[in-house]
């Protein structure tokens, strides 16, 4: 997914710019060569599959990426079939029309049934889905001016720019249409869009926190998703030639789920290996109808146990293992690299003072404030968080400390607007948050830590950099389908930024090893990294050494300071490792039982009676 | 009002059914925080040993019900150790995809095994109508309503008063505390598709004594009962049947009183307004990982 930063050596043809868009096209060009000799059957059963690989391509999209299931995509199919024949009736368009028509339905009621995501959870979308495709196929069934009701109806020959086109012509069309959209599918997977998916998909906390709605993002897939099915609809139409309501049930939702999963949901081209073995083998082989579905029943429910990343996961996993120029690091060759040698110098400079780094120099202007006015947080009946103020100037380093339990990553979970407020307010600089709305945090500059990671599981080191810089991607997603300037401009911006972070924190040699691989000390570091490489102007640390060795602690915290300074940012720090917060904030606010008992440099703190017996006991 | 009363009387009958196969879904969801797809087919395919069994080999019904039922905790037994257990936990689609696989394989080995044909089933139950206060109450669909009803209540009894019915509960809270507190996850696991099946068989016959039977007989009532499983908040038994009786009425209802369109769009209705109203259904709990 990323590049190489490190400069192992990769062979020749990985270098090659746009590898797999040169291998579609020729894989494209294989089939048009052998359509040639295909009987008018067999370009049939090949029109099948490349419908079929379209419908599964778009679960790519919406479960693989975006971890949404959905088994409403027989009515969204439908939706592109009806307005095929729609437009052909009313209208003097061929397919040119056609297909406009079929992507815009299905991106609209793709939307549309994804718009209780804003609402509900996946799971519980899930069944909306299930119910929407019964309640549609329902409308097919009732509104039989359009579609003919329960008797079908016949679908006008396909006609292009007024030319008519026989099956072996219509292959050819579908081959066309199938290549466009897979390239802007991938070029949207590849990208922020489908960063931000990823992310939404495996660490939805954290995707908050970084600027995305989750549920505009599910909303957005299953546009996607839509309008990527409304264009298989079209071609669908017009190979089958007679369509009936029958025709999208559940069973074909879910059929078409399946071949995504048989080939591999997390890859675009797995759905055409899961659509040769679902739509393709059957009618090649000439099987009979009952036992097709039970073998690939039994293959379905096999590949779910013992590969869950299907034909295409299997491949790629065998390839990372014995394919050429992919050497994988040894656990024991992991080792954190030498940093950047500013950070290191103030380091050892720190060190030998015994206190916290000074930067030479400040090139942001300090940092954005935060204030806390009398904050409640409850649950239920216990309060959590009970009226407590602290105002934290800009630029400072300030400490939140308490003993467990004292309210600390609850005041700073109210902040991120993962928990809402039963009293008081938060502003950061002059702007009032607004509770539970923790995508607002991002624009406004705030970043975070998670105590527990909150990793993203499967994505390396470098697409966690890049997640970290989706609000300042900087351009939107008509760019990066089309691969405009601003969306080039962007990406190497980024990954540059990414870079500079991978060498402050030491993770330069680890971009491309995925963050599951990783040691807890360095997992740690990439959670901070793609909290700070977007170059938050407040940062809140959430526990950013615990679990680490004294020293590792030390190091990361340093690191993450100077890095501050550097930016300007203002740092909240909640730690439990005393020595190490009075050594390195400006001031520390003390929590206990959910209220503020100390407020003042760390040297008063240190000395106040209250405080002392709140941490050890009197 | 008397056809008013007589549409509730109905409907609770029908309801009876949806509530018992409302169950089943629900008692898997419970444990397994999943639903069941197969469902339906798997209640089918034993509801097809009962009746074939029982009048095409001419052994009697009793033999049939004994084949029937050794089916059913033979076919739960296998899923939860064929499929549910090599699954594992983690992923909370993967155990739902993997039952949509299993629904298709069931539904096609049910038509080789048995036929694509429509039965029409002499089931050993009464016939014929009584009449109370006005109302016809009809034996056939009383008889199934009291099965439905005992079918619960035993498996009320079950869960409160046995070892495994509180051990099931208990993982179905906290599976990770409960496996530390000494409950047989495995046990657990084992029964609840256990006597998830044996619910489906019941319902599955009670349904095919009044309708027919043939592959896919029980689609209908599935998406049915799974309506009133999500009205009743997926993970609670007792919102289950509640949910199951609600739905019966209210289909029996718009049968009497409203157009045919609304009827069939009934569940689907049902479905949406409650996801969007109150996810959590009248009686459910919403848990984080759900939400």
């Amino acid at each position: 997914m990323s590049a190489p930063a490190d400069g192992r050596a990769r062979p020749v043809w990985a270098r090659i710019p746009g590898r797999d868009v040169l291998l579609a096209l020729l894989a494209i060009i294989v089939v048009f060569g052998i359509s040639g000799v295909l009987t008018g059957y067999q370009a049939y059963v090949v029109t099948v599959v490349v419908i079929f690989t379209i419908i599964g391509a778009s679960h790519t999209v919406l479960f693989g990426a975006a971890g949404q299931p959905s088994v409403g995509h027989a009515a969204l199919l439908g939706a592109g079939v009806y307005a095929t024949i729609a437009v052909s009736r009313i209208t003097s368009f061929g397919m040119e029309g056609e297909l406009v028509a079929g992507i815009v339905v299905g991106a609209l009621i793709g939307v549309v049934i994804g718009l209780p995501s804003l609402r509900i959870g996946s799971l519980y979308l899930a069944i909306a889905t299930l119910a929407l495709c019964i309640v549609a196929q329902q409308i097919y069934f009732e509104w039989t001016g359009l579609t003919g009701g329960g008797g079908g109806t016949q679908v006008p020959p396909p006609t292009l720019f007024g030319t008519a086109y026989t099956p072996l012509g219509l292959l050819y069309i579908a081959l066309v249409v199938m290549g466009v959209a897979m390239l802007f599918a991938r070029n949207l997977l590849r990208g922020r869009q489908g960063r931000a998916w990823n992310a939404v998909r495996t660490s939805p906390l954290a995707a908050s926190s970084l600027g995305m709605s989750l549920g505009w993002q599910k909303v957005g897939a299953f546009g996607v998703s839509g309008a990527m099915v409304g264009c298989a609809g079209v071609l669908y139409a017009h190979t089958v030639n007679y369509v009936s309501p029958q025709d999208f049930s559940l069973e074909l939702s879910i059929v078409t789920l399946v071949i995504a999963i048989i080939g591999g949901q997390r890859y675009l081209w797995g759905a055409a290996l899961g659509a040769i073995f679902v739509e393709g083998l059957p009618e090649m082989l000439r099987t009979t109808g009952e036992f097709r579905y039970v073998i690939y029943g039994v293959v379905f429910v096999v590949i779910m146990i013992f590969f869950p990343g299907g034909f295409a996961g299997g491949i790629v996993a065998l390839w990372r293992r014995f394919g050429p120029g992919r050497k994988r690091l040894a656990p024991a060759e992991i080792e954190l690299a030498p940093t950047a040698t500013i950070v290191e110098a103030e380091l050892a400079q720190s060190t030998a003072r015994g206190s916290r780094p000074e930067a030479p120099t400040v090139s942001g202007d300090g940092g954005i404030g935060l204030s806390i006015r009398d904050v409640r947080v409850a649950f239920g009946g216990v309060t959590a968080v009970d009226g407590v103020s602290a105002e934290i100037v800009p630029g400072s380093v300030v400490g939140l400390v308490g003993p467990n339990g004292a309210g600390k990553t609850t005041l700073l979970n109210a902040v991120s607007g993962f928990v809402g407020l039963a009293g008081g307010e938060i502003a950061v600089g002059d702007t009032v948050l607004r509770p539970r709305r923790p995508a607002q945090r991002r624009a406004l500059g705030v970043g975070r830590t998670f105590q527990n990671l909150s990793l993203h599981e499967g994505l390396t080191v470098m697409d966690h950099l890049m997640i970290g810089q989706h609000a300042v991607a900087g351009y939107g997603s008509v760019s990066q389908v089309l691969r405009l300037p601003p969306f080039v401009r962007g990406e190497r911006r980024m990954r540059a930024d990414a870079i500079e972070t991978a060498e402050m924190l030491g993770l330069a040699d680890l971009l491309d090893e995925r963050v599951e691989n990783l040691a807890y000390g360095v997992q740690k570091r990439v959670d901070v990294a793609r909290a700070v490489v977007a170059r938050p102007r407040l940062l809140l640390l959430d526990e950013p050494a615990a679990g680490l060795t004294p020293d590792e602690g030390d190091d990361l915290v340093g690191r993450v300071l100077v890095h501050s300074r550097h930016v300007g940012a203002t740092v909240v720090l909640v730690e439990h490792n005393i020595e190490l917060v009075m050594r390195v904030t400006d001031r520390v606010v003390a929590l206990n039982f959910g209220r503020v008992i100390a407020d003042d440099v760390p040297d008063v703190v240190r000395r106040q009676d209250d405080f002392v017996e709140a941490y050890l006991g009197g | 009002m008397s056809a008013f009363l007589q549409a509730i009387v109905n409907g609770l009958m029908t309801g009876g059914v949806y509530a018992l196969l409302a169950l089943s879904i629900a008692l898997i969801f419970k444990t397994m925080d999943a639903v069941n797809f197969a469902t339906a087919s798997m209640g089918a395919f034993c509801a097809f040993l009962f009746f074939q069994v029982g009048t095409i080999l001419n052994l009697g019904w009793a033999a049939g019900l004994a084949v029937a039922v050794v089916g059913a905790v033979l076919l739960g037994w296998a899923v939860e150790r064929g499929i549910v257990r090599p699954l594992g936990s983690g992923d909370l689609f993967r155990l739902v995809l993997a039952t949509m696989g299993l629904d298709i394989v069931l539904n096609n080995a049910t038509q080789i095994f048995f036929g694509s044909g429509v039965q029409n089933i002499n089931a050993p139950l009464p016939s014929g109508g009584v009449a109370v206060a006005g109302l016809n109450i009809d034996l056939t669909r009383l008889v199934i309503l009291g099965v439905a009803v005992a079918g619960a209540i035993v498996l009320g009894v079950v869960l409160r008063y046995t070892n495994l019915g509180v051990g099931m509960r208990a993982y179905a809270q906290d599976p990770q505390a409960a496996t530390l507190m000494g409950v047989p996850a495995r046990t657990v696991s084992r029964w609840t598709w256990i006597i998830s099946s044996l619910l489906g068989l019941i319902a599955a016959i009670m349904v095919a004594s009044v309708s027919v039977l043939s592959v896919g007989f029980l689609q209908g009532t599935f998406i049915s009962a799974f309506t009133a499983a999500v009205l009743g908040g997926l993970s609670s038994l007792p919102g289950a049947v509640a949910g199951g009786f609600i739905l019966g009425v209210l289909e029996a209802l718009s049968i009497a009183y409203a157009p045919r369109a609304v009827t069939i769009a009934l569940p689907v209705l049902i479905i949406l307004v409650v996801l969007l109203i109150r996810p959590a259904g009248l009686f459910g709990r919403l848990s984080a990982s759900r939400a």
